[in-house]
C-alpha cells in the first residue's frame, strides 16, 4: 500500500489520447490546417465539378461558416465568410457573368411575419425551382431570407407559387427577370422593384486567396488578468545566501521577474529595472528576480548581478519553483504557453497576480501599471477586455480545477491546494476537485483533511473508484485496516478490475492479521486479470512472508511469465533462494540484476540483506554506501548501514 | 521517426481516427516554438515538467507504429512535394523522383463538360494508347499544363497506398488526387484537378516514379473573375474590422486571460438579415467570449458601418451563432444569440436598437450543455417562430461524461432542446413532450428545418459528430419521430452541417451533410492492420468517418438515396459549413464548403 496515494488518472488510453490532443491544439499544433475551401458547380445532370480555384473561392484559412445574401441588390448572391484564423472575415462580391435572376421576399400575415418555412416554387422555361425560407442552415450561419431564383437566361418566370406555413397557397402568373418580388400573404398583388446593376471589377487574385495569418501588428504590453489569482508560494535561496519567501513581499506590489544568465534580453531588462528602481519604489513596487539557471551556473548569475550592479534581490529557482511557474504560465492565457524568458508577473500586496508580461517589460510600464492596482472590479475588467461590451448571461471564470490538478501532477501537491480550494468554492459539487484536493492533502501527510476530501468526493460521486481507493489508503495509513478494507471493496464494486484496489485490499487484510483472506483476494485478482503483472508478484511476496515458499515461487514465476524481466519479481525470486539458504545463488542473481538495472534501489537493499545474512558485512557496507551515494535520502539504507556499523 | 523534424513528424494519420490509434501520436512534433511577438527564450526541456502529451508520445513511441504502409505513404508524400516543386518551377522533368525508365499515360482527348457561363472546362480520361516513354510522356504533360501561365499551387493527396517487396526492393502503388492551380496567360484563374495512379520503386533509399497514369483530369478556367474580395473597401473604415474581425482567434488567445474563455476552435458564425428595416442585408458577426459581437449595417453601395454600440448588441458572452428574425411578429427583426449555455433573445424596438429579454428561454431542467447552433421554424404552425438548439458537449471540468464514446457512435453527449414560442415573448422547453428527445444524447453541431415529405409540416435534420444523425419527422400533432434510419440518412460520421436543397430540380428535397474527408483516414482504415475489435460493421463505420460529405437525393416515398460519390461532392476535406446556393443564376444550386480545422505555427501539417 503506497503511503501517499498517487493521483490515479484513468488507465484508459482513449481518454488519455483526448487529453493529449486537446493540449496539442490548445498550444501550437496544426491539425488538418491549410485546407482550401471548395466550390462545386452544378453540372445540371446530377453531378458537380470542382471549380474551387477557378472561382477564386479556394481560401486557405480555417473556414467555419458562411452566409449568403444579395448584399448589393444586383440580384446575385454574395458571400460573407467567417474563419477561425486570420482573415477572420471576408466579404466576397459575386461578379459571375451570369444570367438574370429575381428575388422573392415574403411577408406573412397569418403565418409568421418573415414567412420562415414558406415554400416558393418558380417555373421558368423548363425549370421548376423550389426554395424555402429558412433561419439556420449550414454551420453557424443564417442566409438572407429573401429567396434567390436564377432564371437561367430566361427573361420571365411563368409561374410563382407560395405555400405559407399557415397552409394558405397562392399562385401568381409570373414576373419578369431582374426584379425584386414581394409577396404578402393573402394579397393577390405582387410588388415588383427593379434590381440594380451591380459593380464589377477588382477580382480575386491568388495572393488574396492565400492571405493567411495576418495580424493587426498591434501588440499590447502584457495582459491584465480578468480575475487575479494567487501566485504559487516559494522559498528560495538568494544570491547573498539568505533565504526568502514570497510571503515576505506581502504588503506592497511586487514585480516577479523570471530570467536566466544565458538570455541577452533578460539582462537588458534587468538593467532597465535597476535604472528605474527609484520610480518603481515611488509607485510602491518591489522587484525580485528569479534566475532559472541550472545550479552549476550560479557563478554566471553572480557575474551578471555584479556587472549590472543589481541591488534588488536575485533568487535561484529550485525544482519546485520551475514546476509551479511553468504550470502556472501554461494556464494564464487562453493559448497554452510554455514558460519562456523573460517573463514577469505583477503581484499586488496580497500576492495576487494582476498582470503578466511575456517578454520584456520596462520599469516605466510597470510603474504605470502599478498605479491601476486596487481599482474597482469594473475598471479591472475594462482593462482586461480588448473592447468594450457587456456580459449578459455569463461571467469570465478561471479554471482552477485544471491548474490545481496540473500542479498536483508536476509534483508540488502543497502548492495545488489553494487553487483546488478555489475550484471547490466555485463549484462545491465538483467531485474531481475534492478528489484532487484529497490527493494533495494525502501527499503532504494531512491525513485527516485528506480523509474528509475523499469522503466528500465519494458522497458527490458514489462510484468514484479512485476516490474509494485513495480513502482506503488514507484510512490504512491511519491504522484503520478494517475501514480501509471496506473502501477497497467499494472501489472494486465500482471497478472490479482495478488492480491497485485489489492489491491494497490484500495489504489491508494482511495488516489486519488475515493473511489467508489477503492471499485469497490476490489469487482471485490474478486469475481475473490475466494481463496484470503486479498482483502475482504481490501474491508471491505474501506467501513468502507466510513461509509458503513453494507456492510463492509458483506465483513469482507466473508474474515473470506475464511481465518479462521485471526487476522487482526477480529480486523476490533471489530473496526466495536466500530464504531457502542458497545465499550465494541469491547474491549472484542480485548482482546480475544490478548490472541490468543499475539505478534500482530495492535490488541493492536486497543484496545488502543477503550479504549480511551470509556474514559478508564488508560487502553489505559497500553495497549500502554505494546506494546512499546514489540516493542520499534513502532512509532504510542509512539505517541498515548504521546498524551494521555498530 | 519519433520527434523527427521531417515531414514524418506531422500528425496526419491521427486526424480521422484520433481515438482509435493513439499510437499515431508518435508523430506529433515537439513543442519548441519561436515566439514571434517578443523575444522570449524557451527553457531547456530538461528543466520543465512534462505535459500529458509528452507522456503519451513517449508511450506511443514505445509501442511503435502498427501501420507499415502509412510509413511509406509519409515518404511518398514527401516525394510528391518535390514533384510539386517541379510543377511550380515549370520544368516537370527536373523532378528527381521521375525514373529514367518512367512509363506514362497522359490525359487522352478532352471531352466537353456541360456549359457553364463564365467558365471554360474540359475533362479527360487517360489516353488509351500504350504507355509512353519518359521523354514523350513528359512532352505531352508539358503540353497539357501549358495553358497555365505558371502553376502557383500544386497539392496532392494520397488516397490509396499498397506496398510490396520485389527482388529489387520495396515497391508501392498509389492513387493520388492532384490539384494544380495558377493564372492563365491572359490572367484568368485556372485549375487542373484529377487522379493519378502511380507505381513506385525504392532505389538507393529514395522512391522513384516508374509508372504515372493520368486517369482523370479536369480543367476549369475563368478568364473574367467570378468573385471579388471587397472586405477592405466594404469594412475598412471601421476600426473594429482591422482591430477585431480581421485577426483570428489565435491572436486573441495569445493576449487575453484564459479566464475570458476564448477557445481555439473558433466556432462563431455569421448571419445576414435586415436589422434596420431599410430593405438591405446587414451582417451580424458572432464572436468568442470577451469580444463583442459586431453588427454591421449595410449603407448601400457595399459600404458597411459598425453600429454595435448604438444598437446594444455588443454581447461579450461567447456566441456561436445568431438568428435574425421577427420573433414577436411586430414587424421588425429581433435577434437570438446562441450563447455557450443559453440562447438569448434581444428584441428590436423598431429602429435597430435592441434590448435583452431576460429569461426568454427556460430549460426544463438544469443544463450544463454547451450550445453550438440553432435553427428556427414554426413547427406547430401557430404563427410563432420556435427554436431548436443544438448542444455539443457537457461544460466544465470534471465532467462525469467523458469524451465521446464509442467513437463511431457516441451516445454520451448532452441533450438538444426544442423551444416552443408561447407568443408572449417566452419560449418553453418541449423537448420531452414533442418526441425530439429520442436519440438525443449526441454531439450535435448543426440542424436545419425542411419539409422533406412535402406534407406542409417542417421536419428537422440534425448533424451529429461521432455518430449517426437524426431526421425528426414532424407528425403534424406537435410531435416528432426519428426516421433517419428508415429514410436512409443516418449518415454515421463526423456530422458538421446541414443543408436542404433540390440539386436536380426534381421537386423533391435533397440533403447535403457536412462531414470529414481525410486521405490519411481512408488509407489507414483501408489497411489490413486496421481492424477494430467489433468486426466488419464497425470497420465500415470507421471508414465512413473519413469518407467525406454526403449528398442524399430525395426519392419518392419520403426516403433518400446516397449519391455522394456519384455526384462528386464528397471530398470536402475537414468540412465545417457545407451549403448549397445558386451562385451563377442558372437555377441550379452550387455547393460551397468552408473547411480546415486548425492551422498553426507548425507548418508541417498540410
Amino acid at each position: 500500500m503506497p503511503l501517499s496515494p498517487q493521483r490515479d488518472g484513468t488507465d484508459d488510453g482513449y481518454e488519455a489520447a483526448w487529453a493529449a490532443i486537446s493540449e496539442w491544439i490548445e498550444g501550437d499544433g496544426s491539425w488538418s490546417g491549410r485546407e482550401r475551401n471548395l466550390c462545386y458547380v452544378n453540372n445540371r445532370d446530377g453531378t458537380f465539378a470542382d471549380i474551387s480555384a477557378a472561382s477564386g473561392l479556394d481560401f486557405i484559412e480555417d473556414g467555419r461558416s458562411f452566409a449568403s445574401g444579395d448584399l448589393d441588390g444586383d440580384g446575385d448572391l454574395d458571400l460573407v465568410i467567417k474563419s477561425r484564423n486570420s482573415p477572420g472575415l471576408r466579404i466576397v462580391r459575386n461578379d459571375w457573368p451570369a444570367s438574370r435572376s429575381a428575388t422573392v421576399r415574403l411577408r406573412g400575415r397569418e403565418s409568421n411575419r418573415d414567412g420562415i418555412g414558406a415554400e416558393v416554387r418558380v417555373r421558368a422555361g423548363g425549370l421548376e425551382i423550389r426554395r424555402t425560407v429558412r433561419a439556420g442552415s449550414g454551420f453557424l450561419s443564417q442566409h438572407a431570407k429573401d429567396l434567390h431564383f436564377g432564371l437561367g437566361g430566361r427573361s420571365r418566370a411563368e409561374e410563382l407559387r407560395v405555400r405559407w406555413p399557415s397552409g394558405t397557397e397562392q399562385v401568381f402568373p409570373g414576373f419578369p427577370a431582374g426584379k425584386q418580388v414581394t409577396v404578402v400573404e393573402g394579397s393577390g398583388e405582387l410588388r415588383l422593384k427593379e434590381l440594380t446593376a451591380g459593380r464589377k471589377g477588382g477580382g480575386l487574385d491568388g495572393a488574396a486567396t492565400d492571405r493567411i495569418g495576418e495580424t493587426t501588428g498591434e501588440r499590447r504590453t502584457g495582459t491584465w488578468l480578468v480575475e487575479p489569482l494567487p501566485a504559487p508560494a516559494w522559498t528560495l535561496k538568494a544570491l547573498d545566501g539568505s533565504t526568502q519567501t514570497l510571503d515576505q513581499y506581502r504588503g506592497s506590489a511586487l514585480l516577479l521577474n523570471i530570467w536566466a544568465s544565458w538570455c541577452p534580453p533578460c539582462r537588458a531588462e534587468l538593467r532597465d529595472l535597476q535604472h528605474g528602481l527609484g520610480r518603481l519604489g515611488e509607485s510602491g513596487v518591489s522587484v525580485a528576480a528569479v534566475s532559472v539557471d541550472e545550479a552549476a551556473a550560479e557563478d554566471a548569475v553572480r557575474a551578471i548581478v555584479g556587472a549590472e550592479g543589481l541591488s534588488f534581490p536575485v533568487l535561484l529557482a529550485d525544482v519546485r519553483f520551475r514546476a509551479a511557474y511553468t504550470t502556472l504560465v501554461r494556464s494564464l492565457l487562453a493559448r497554452r504557453t510554455e514558460l519562456g524568458i523573460p517573463t514577469s508577473l505583477l503581484l499586488d500586496g496580497e500576492g495576487m497576480i494582476e498582470k503578466v508580461y511575456l517578454g520584456r517589460v520596462t520599469a516605466d510600464q510597470v510603474a504605470s501599471d502599478a498605479g491601476h492596482i486596487g481599482e474597482s472590479a469594473a475598471s479591472r475588467l475594462a482593462r482586461a477586455l480588448p473592447f468594450p461590451g457587456r456580459f449578459f448571461e455569463s461571467r469570465p471564470a478561471r479554471d482552477y480545477t485544471r491548474l490545481g490538478a496540473e500542479l498536483l501532477e508536476v509534483g508540488v501537491p502543497d502548492l495545488s491546494v489553494p487553487y483546488l480550494r478555489k475550484a471547490i468554492q466555485q463549484r462545491p459539487s465538483l467531485s474531481s476537485a475534492h478528489y484532487d484536493l484529497g490527493t494533495a492533502y494525502a501527499a503532504t501527510a494531512q491525513l485527516e483533511a485528506a480523509r474528509i476530501s475523499f469522503e466528500t468526493a465519494i458522497s458527490l460521486s458514489p462510484k468514484h473508484a479512485q476516490a474509494h481507493n485513495s480513502l482506503g489508503v488514507v484510512l490504512g495509513t491511519m491504522g484503520r485496516h478494517g475501514d480501509a478494507a471496506e473502501r477497497f471493496r467499494s472501489a472494486l464494486a465500482a471497478n472490479p478490475s482495478y488492480s491497485k484496489a485489489i492489491a491494497n485490499l490484500a495489504t489491508a487484510l494482511e495488516r489486519a492479521g488475515n493473511a489467508a483472506a489477503a492471499a485469497d483476494t490476490l489469487e482471485r485478482g490474478v486469475r481475473a486479470n490475466p494481463r496484470d503483472t503486479g498482483l502475482a508478484n504481490r501474491l508471491g511476496s505474501l506467501l513468502a512472508r507466510t513461509g509458503d515458499l513453494t507456492q510463492a515461487e509458483t506465483w513469482f514465476k507466473e508474474a515473470l511469465a506475464r511481465s518479462g524481466e521485471d526487476p522487482e519479481t526477480l529480486t523476490n525470486l533471489a530473496l526466495l533462494e536466500a530464504q531457502r539458504g542458497n545465499l550465494n545463488a541469491a547474491k549472484d542473481q542480485l548482482l546480475r540484476l544490478i548490472d541490468n538495472h543499475e539505478g534500482n534501489a530495492p535490488v541493492r537493499m536486497a543484496l545488502a540483506r543477503v550479504q549480511i545474512a551470509s556474514g559478508d558485512i564488508e560487502g553489505a557496507r559497500e553495497t549500502l554506501v554505494e546506494l546512499v551515494g546514489r540516493e542520499p535520502a534513502h532512509e532504510p539504507a542509512r539505517q541498515l548501514l548504521e546498524s551494521i556499523g555498530k | 521517426m519519433a520527434g523527427g523534424q521531417s515531414r514524418a513528424a506531422r500528425p496526419v494519420a491521427v486526424r480521422p481516427i484520433l481515438a482509435v490509434c493513439a499510437s499515431a501520436l508518435l508523430w506529433l512534433t515537439p513543442w519548441a516554438r519561436a515566439e514571434p511577438a517578443s523575444e522570449r527564450f524557451p527553457l531547456p526541456d530538461a528543466s520543465r515538467p512534462g505535459r500529458p502529451i509528452d507522456r503519451l508520445a513517449e508511450k506511443a513511441a514505445a509501442s511503435g507504429d502498427s501501420y507499415p504502409a502509412e510509413a511509406a505513404a509519409e515518404e511518398l508524400h514527401a516525394s510528391l512535394r518535390s514533384l510539386g516543386e517541379a510543377f511550380r518551377s515549370g520544368d516537370i522533368g527536373a523532378a528527381a523522383i521521375l525514373a529514367d525508365e518512367l512509363l506514362g499515360r497522359p490525359p487522352g482527348r478532352p471531352g466537353r463538360e456541360p456549359t457553364v457561363v463564365g467558365l471554360e472546362r474540359w475533362k479527360a480520361q487517360a489516353a488509351e494508347l500504350p504507355a509512353l516513354d519518359r521523354d514523350r510522356f513528359l512532352a505531352q504533360i508539358g503540353h497539357t499544363v501549358s495553358k497555365f501561365d505558371r502553376i502557383r499551387v500544386a497539392e496532392f493527396h494520397i488516397t490509396e497506398v499498397a506496398v510490396g517487396t520485389a527482388d529489387s526492393g520495396q515497391q508501392a502503388k498509389t492513387q493520388v488526387h492532384f490539384e494544380l492551380t495558377g493564372p492563365t496567360s491572359s490572367d484568368g484563374r485556372a485549375q487542373m484537378v484529377g487522379d493519378w495512379s502511380m507505381a513506385w520503386a525504392k532505389s538507393g533509399g529514395s522512391w522513384e516514379v516508374r509508372e504515372w497514369h493520368w486517369d482523370r483530369t479536369a480543367w476549369a478556367s475563368a478568364e473574367q473573375a467570378l468573385f471579388a474580395d471587397i472586405t477592405e473597401e466594404a469594412l475598412g473604415k471601421n476600426a473594429s474590422y482591422r482591430q477585431q474581425l480581421l485577426p483570428g482567434v489565435d491572436e486573441w488567445r495569445s493576449s487575453t486571460d484564459a479566464a475570458l474563455g476564448i477557445d481555439v476552435f473558433g466556432h462563431h458564425g455569421v448571419s445576414v438579415g435586415d436589422v434596420d428595416g431599410d430593405g438591405d442585408a446587414d451582417l451580424y458577426i458572432s464572436q468568442p467570449s470577451g469580444l463583442p459581437n459586431r453588427l454591421l449595417r449595410n449603407d448601400g453601395d457595399l459600404q458597411f458601418t459598425d453600429v454595435t454600440d448604438v444598437s446594444g448588441t455588443g454581447a461579450l458572452d461567447s456566441t456561436s451563432m445568431s438568428v435574425i428574425a421577427d420573433v414577436d411578429n411586430d414587424g421588425d427583426q429581433d435577434l437570438v444569440l446562441v450563447g455557450a449555455s443559453t440562447p438569448m433573445l434581444f428584441r428590436n424596438d423598431g429602429t435597430g436598437r435592441y434590448q435583452i429579454a431576460p429569461g426568454a428561454f427556460r430549460f426544463a431542467g438544469p443544463s450544463r450543455a454547451q450550445l453550438t447552433s440553432a435553427a428556427m421554424a414554426d413547427y406547430d404552425r401557430d404563427g410563432n417562430l420556435d427554436l431548436y438548439v443544438c448542444a455539443y458537449r457537457h461544460q466544465g471540468a470534471g465532467s462525469a461524461h467523458g469524451p465521446p464514446a464509442p467513437y463511431h457512435d457516441a451516445n454520451n453527449g448532452p441533450a438538444n432542446t426544442l423551444f416552443r414560442n408561447r407568443g408572449d415573448g417566452t419560449f418553453e422547453d418541449v423537448t420531452q413532450t414533442s418526441g425530439v428527445d429520442h436519440n438525443n444524447r449526441r454531439f450535435s453541431f448543426a440542424a436545419s428545418w425542411g419539409d422533406f415529405d412535402s406534407d406542409g409540416w417542417p421536419d428537422l435534420y440534425v448533424a451529429n459528430d461521432f455518430g449517426r444523425n437524426n431526421l425528426y419527422r414532424n407528425q403534424g400533432d406537435g410531435t416528432f419521430s426519428d426516421v433517419a434510419a428508415s429514410a436512409g440518412v443516418e449518415d454515421i460520421g463526423a456530422g458538421m452541417s446541414v443543408a436542404w436543397l433540390d440539386h436536380d430540380l426534381d421537386g423533391r428535397l435533397d440533403l447535403y451533410v457536412g462531414n470529414m474527408w481525410s486521405s490519411a483516414g481512408q488509407r489507414i482504415t483501408g489497411e489490413p492492420a486496421f481492424a477494430p475489435a467489433g468486426g466488419a460493421g464497425l470497420l465500415a463505420s470507421y471508414r465512413r468517418h473519413a469518407k467525406g460529405n454526403s449528398l442524399f437525393r430525395g426519392v419518392t416515398g419520403g426516403s433518400f438515396e446516397d449519391v455522394s460519390e456519384l455526384s462528386g461532392t464528397a471530398a470536402g476535406r475537414w468540412a465545417w459549413s457545407s451549403d448549397a446556393l445558386d451562385l451563377n443564376g442558372d437555377g441550379y444550386d452550387e455547393i460551397y464548403i468552408a473547411n480546415g480545422y486548425i492551422t498553426n505555427s507548425d507548418t508541417q501539417d498540410l
